[in-house]
């Protein structure tokens, strides 16, 4: 090397001087250095060079999400009750509301303009001049963009600046919560060098992202609004989003009253407004997601930010399934979303379309459901109390009762298939649409939560006796046509406890039935007969078949859900029945009346129409047991025979049938003023079983007066009737329970009211054409 | 023989005009001038990648650059040494001047939150640049004098320069550019013969303050970033989202490149939606990676390590102890800056405001750079000055 030529002499003496050693020195540190940077740009750029390619590619991708419409779900018939709408929502970004969009955008426009280097050789005045201009250009953009937004939402400046200020207050007001968090925190940890002026800068998510400021709008408006968005970037944002309809929110409905009982009947009809027509049943959304859902099925994974499901779950919003068949049904009811991926580096878009949820078919039939609903609308009076109801003393005189006249009673009724168990319609008074319009305390004493016919848990009464002449005879302990002597009280020895219902010597009314077989006693509903057979059965082997016909669990029709609390299950009650300790007490008391009160469905003993329901849909088919459903399609466990002789099987059904069909039965007539009767149940066409019932409720606090405070409590009854209908001379084709809260006798409160949703049922034309006619109202729209 | 041979007066005897050549055109300065030349033009490359606009300037720039290199090239070295501690007292004028409170913000504008820079209208000008320079000067010219800072008393001075350059640097606050003065005024000590003993107690005391300073002077945000390094370095994506943000970004586009690069869309459309901050400037490095891969980013490497040889072989083929030394001083500054800034694009070292020397973008820089290149030839082509005798030969 030329330059090494030239070492003086000395360099002869001594070929490197200390200096040039430790210049050496330094380039060995430099190549150390050299090598350090090489060993990691190798290991960046070969060893893990596919992991740092897959990531920084995929920012050339955007994705965009298209929701998938929820499933919809239908009657029996096809009829609509819950559907998603396809809509859009216009979106103006919080920027743009805060007023620096236009700033942002007259700068990035000038800068396009004049290129970069111009703009930045300009002077500080001089850009700010011309950025003053231009910005009050994109400020009458977005004020002709805010115009258009009024027109199509219809609605004028106040409305629209208090929606801008809604979205302006809100952030400020995260904003301040955060910054207050943050600064405490900050403070607390760095004391006087904590950086408060970085706290300030902080913005909240509601500050970057952007606002639903016109929802729910229509394609042509959506799509005008899409074009404005291309032209004004960053301001405006059309996103699509689903409305979830149901159809049947509110019915008017026209009521037939000609086959009312007399004293209400009117050959007029009556034009009643139903609310929530199957609101328990079909259920509710949210838009809120829980916590438990975003782990079970996220949307995103929560660290890499990728999208994992397209049918999970959006920490933001989403539509979830919250009460009733949108809940159970969830899984199966939502959709896939689709989603637009946009190759930003070569400008390509792939689109993948949305699958959308499945439909549920329920097996109601929601013109039936309306039909029974209306039955409980205040213009029917057929759930109200009623002097009818209430009957004449012996001296012709009205009775009087506990509660007021026109008092308006809740209840629950409950139609059943009996070949395939199920479910045509499940009425509950009040819905969850009435209870919105009630006042605190009429919603907190009513309950207009609770889905009546399979939440509402009640002591069944009378309505238990078919069963245990089922399970008596199946055990053997009776035979056919066997009689049993009503002396009016069970116990030889005592006539104060266990009595029939028409001895009360206190009254002065001493009657007995005699000696009664099987069908007579069910009729006429005799206590005696059923306390002799509970008392041959014990209690131990009553309770088991009480079981078998499906008391004491969940009735399974398809509602049931496992709460999030461990183990219990939600959407069902399972009533109750008395447990071993309670029938051993029994024994320890050597209490001798309460076994045998479990022969009349009275004790520890509690059910919900829909029990009842398949209890008797059970006897009518034979005996097999079925598991009732609401929801076609679901698998439901085989049915189960519970091998009741076939002679049992007759007699029951003979009892029932004697019950509204003998002068004697207790579901047979009404007994109007002046001592007339008048059949409940006179079709021609139509062969109906039924059996009443009248259980003891807890006591009822009455608030006569209306001013939220009950000043009584009075001792009532629930009203229970249970019945089996079919065309003239064919088998019970469905079952029906009706339930009144707190009604009084089943005989003339529910009875009724089981007569008029039999008519229903043929009105809607389940019991042949010759039945339709005549029969029932008219669902207006 | 003893040091005391020389003294300070031999050796400005040792400087005087004599009849021998002006000027020799071998020399090693030149494999630093087309080191910087191929760095110059691979950065106005890179930067066309994401902003073609900038790259032109870049290009007029490097001329500009090049025009500053051969008018540094005319000033010989003995009038560089007499002007050296004028140029401090201009740099450390011009660094308290960005610190006064009431310099208006049309010229002194704080870019996030760091007021280093003077808006001289066309350009700016940070005057840490001239600080730089002026410190090399001013050590070179110090210890030219003095002889190899055998004991603390001649270590002395150096050490109160740099702590006085360091501080005002400091406070603007920029870190990065502060923490330059350190590799170099320890490279220009080792050259200039400090005793082993004295770097070892150094560094083992840099050692032990910097834990306890980690803890007691950085602020949270500072301690954050290096936690969010160490991280990084582990491969730990922990704050990737958040204060690493930048760096990983920087990273995985390195990685990116792989071998042989991308073609220039791909890398362009990488870099731009990648959104890297500061992509043609301080982090140009990935730019370069991601656009010419491995090949692209050691072959830079290579450029800084042959700059690097061309300025120490300079110190050794000439013969004043200041001309030795301000080669070395250069040649340190550049190097460790490039260090500090690949470093840190590749995921080695914290992120801080220093520029890739030669290729980032920014006028100012690369001007100062060429200025420096330009001393280096001005040292390089002048024959041998002074006598036999190593200045440094202790």
């Amino acid at each position: 090397m030329a330059w090494m030529s030239e070492r003086p002499k000395q360099g002869a003496r001594r070929a490197f001087s200390r200096f040039d050693r430790r210049v050496g020195a330094l380039a060995v540190l430099a190549l150390g250095a050299l090598c350090v940077l090489s060993i990691q740009l190798m290991r960046l750029s070969v060893v893990e060079h596919s992991v740092h390619r897959t990531n920084v590619e995929r920012y050339l991708v955007t994705k965009r999400l298209l929701p998938a419409p929820r499933g919809r779900i239908l009657d029996r018939r096809g009829e609509v009750l819950a559907a998603d709408r396809a809509s859009w929502d216009v979106l103006i970004a919080y920027d743009a509301i805060a007023g620096r969009w236009a700033s942002d955008m007259a700068r990035r426009e000038l800068i396009a303009e004049l290129g970069r280097s111009r703009w930045l050789e300009l002077s500080a005045g001089e850009r700010a001049a011309a950025l003053l201009e231009r910005q009050r250009k994109f400020d009458g953009i977005l004020d002709s963009v805010y115009a258009r937004i009024m027109e199509a939402g219809g609605f004028d400046q106040a409305e629209l600046d208090r929606r801008l200020d809604a979205v302006l207050s809100r952030a400020a007001r995260e904003s301040t919560s955060r910054r207050q968090a943050l600064a405490e925190r900050e403070t607390r940890l760095f004391g006087d060098d904590a950086r408060l002026a970085d706290i300030d800068r902080e913005r909240v998510a509601s500050q970057r992202g952007s606002h639903v400021i016109l929802a729910d709008v229509a394609d042509e408006v959506a799509f005008y609004f899409q074009r404005l968005a291309e032209e004004l970037p960053g301001a405006i944002e059309v996103e699509p989003s689903t409305r979830r309809t149901r159809p049947w929110d509110q019915v008017v409905f026209e009521l037939d009253r000609s086959d009312f009982p007399s004293p209400i009947r009117s050959s007029k009809r009556a034009t009643v407004t139903l609310n929530g027509v199957a609101d328990h049943l079909i259920g509710t959304t949210r838009s809120q997601v829980f916590p438990d859902e975003l782990a079970r099925r996220p949307l995103v994974n929560a660290e890499t930010g990728e999208i994992v499901d397209l049918g999970g779950y959006r920490a933001d919003r989403d539509v979830v399934g919250a009460s009733g068949v949108e809940r159970v049904r969830e899984s199966s009811l939502r959709g896939l979303r689709g989603v637009i991926e946009r190759q930003l580096e070569r400008e390509t878009e792939r689109r993948l379309d949305p699958l959308p949820g499945g439909d549920t078919q329920l097996t109601i039939d929601i013109r039936l459901q309306s039909r029974i609903q209306a039955l409980f609308a205040p213009e029917s009076r057929l759930a109200t109390i009623q002097q009818y109801q209430r009957g004449v003393d012996r001296e012709g005189n009205p009775r009087g009762g506990p509660l007021p006249l026109g008092y308006e009673l809740d209840g629950a009724v409950v139609v059943l298939e009996i070949e395939t168990g199920e479910i045509l319609a499940a009425v509950s008074h009040p819905t969850i649409a009435d209870g919105a319009l009630m006042s605190a305390e009429r919603r907190a004493r009513e309950t207009p939560g609770i889905f009546r016919p399979v939440e509402g848990v009640y002591p069944p009464g009378s309505i238990l006796k078919p069963i245990v002449l089922c399970a008596a005879a199946a055990e053997g302990v009776v035979r056919p046509g066997e009689e049993i002597d009503c002396k009016g009280h069970y116990f030889a020895e005592r006539n104060d406890a266990a009595r029939c219902w028409i001895y009360r010597p206190a009254e002065g009314r001493d009657a007995t039935h005699g000696p009664l077989d099987a069908r007579g006693a069910l009729a006429r509903s005799c206590n005696i007969y059923f306390y002799t057979l509970a008392a041959r059965l014990g209690p131990e082997r009553l309770v088991s078949w009480f079981a078998r016909f499906g008391a004491g669990r969940a009735p399974g029709t398809g509602l049931g859900f496992e709460s999030s609390e461990a183990g219990s299950l939600r959407g069902e009650a399972a009533g109750s029945l008395p447990t071993e300790v309670q029938l051993a007490e029994f024994k320890e008391r050597g209490d001798r009346v309460s076994p045998i009160l479990l022969g009349i469905g009275q004790g520890p003993l509690a059910w919900t129409p829909m029990h009842a329901a398949n209890a008797f849909a059970t006897i009518a088919r034979g005996g097999r047991f079925l598991q009732p459903c609401f929801i076609r399609g679901e698998s439901r466990p085989a049915a189960v025979d519970l091998g009741i002789p076939q002679t049992a099987i007759d007699a029951a059904l003979a009892g029932l049938r004697g019950s509204v069909t003998e002068d004697y039965g207790t579901g047979h007539h009404l007994t109007l003023d002046g001592g007339a009767r008048e059949p409940l149940f006179g079709f021609d066409d139509l062969d109906v079983w039924g059996k009443t019932g009248t259980a003891t409720a807890p006591l009822l606090a009455l608030d006569g007066d209306r001013d939220g405070k009950p000043e009584t409590r009075v001792r009532t009854d629930h009203a229970w009737f249970v019945g089996l209908v079919a065309e003239k001379g064919e088998r019970p084709k469905y079952a029906v329970a009706v339930l009144l809260e707190n009604g009084g006798s089943g005989g003339k409160v529910a009875a009724p009211v089981g007569a008029a949703v039999m008519r229903a049922i043929a009105a809607e034309g389940y019991l042949g054409e010759r039945a339709r006619h005549g029969s029932g109202g008219v669902p207006k729209s | 023989m003893s040091r005391r041979a020389f003294t300070p007066a031999e050796l400005y005897e040792g400087t005087e005009p004599a009849p021998r050549p002006r000027v020799r055109l071998t020399s090693p300065a030149w494999i630093c001038v087309g080191a910087a030349l191929a760095l110059s033009i691979l950065g106005v490359v890179a930067i066309s990648t994401t902003e073609p606009a900038l790259a032109a300037r870049q290009a007029v720039y490097l001329v500009v650059g090049v025009a500053a290199a051969a008018l540094a090239t005319l000033v010989p070295p003995q009038s560089l040494r007499m002007v050296s501690w004028f140029v401090l007292a201009i740099a450390v004028a011009l660094l308290i001047f960005v610190l006064l409170p009431f310099v208006p913000k049309s010229i002194v504008t704080p870019r996030n939150g760091a007021r280093a820079w003077i808006d001289l209208g066309i350009v700016d000008f940070q005057p840490s640049e001239l600080a730089k320079i002026a410190f090399i000067l001013c050590l070179s010219q110090w210890l030219s004098l003095r002889g190899s800072p055998r004991t603390v008393r001649a270590l002395l001075v150096p050490l109160l320069l740099l702590m006085g350059l360091v501080g005002l640097i400091v406070l603007e606050p920029d870190l990065g550019s502060a923490l330059l003065f350190f590799p170099t005024i320890l490279a220009m000590l080792i050259a200039a013969g400090v005793r082993w003993r004295h770097v070892i107690v150094a560094l083992v005391a840099a050692a032990a303050i910097g834990p306890i300073g980690y803890f007691a002077a950085l602020k949270p945000y500072q301690r954050a970033r290096i936690d969010a390094i160490v991280a990084q370095v582990k491969g730990d994506t922990r704050f990737e989202r958040d204060i690493g943000f930048q760096g990983w970004r920087a990273m995985r586009l390195v990685g990116s490149g792989g071998l042989l690069g991308n073609d220039a869309d791909h890398a362009r459309a990488l870099v731009v939606y990648n959104a890297l901050p500061e992509e043609h400037n301080d982090m140009i490095f990935a730019v370069v990676s991601c656009r010419f891969g491995m090949l692209g980013g050691a072959a830079t490497l290579v450029c800084y390590g042959l700059y690097l040889v061309g300025a120490l072989a300079v110190a050794v083929s000439t013969r004043d102890g200041f001309s030795k030394l301000v080669a070395v001083g250069i040649g340190a500054l550049l190097f460790s800056q490039m260090v500090v800034n690949i470093g840190m694009t590749i995921g080695l070292l914290p992120i801080t405001g220093v520029t890739l020397p030669f290729v980032s973008y920014g006028g100012s820089s690369l001007v100062a750079c060429w200025a420096l290149t330009g001393v280096l030839v001005s040292l390089g082509i002048r024959p041998p000055a002074g006598g036999d005798k190593d200045p440094f030969d202790a």
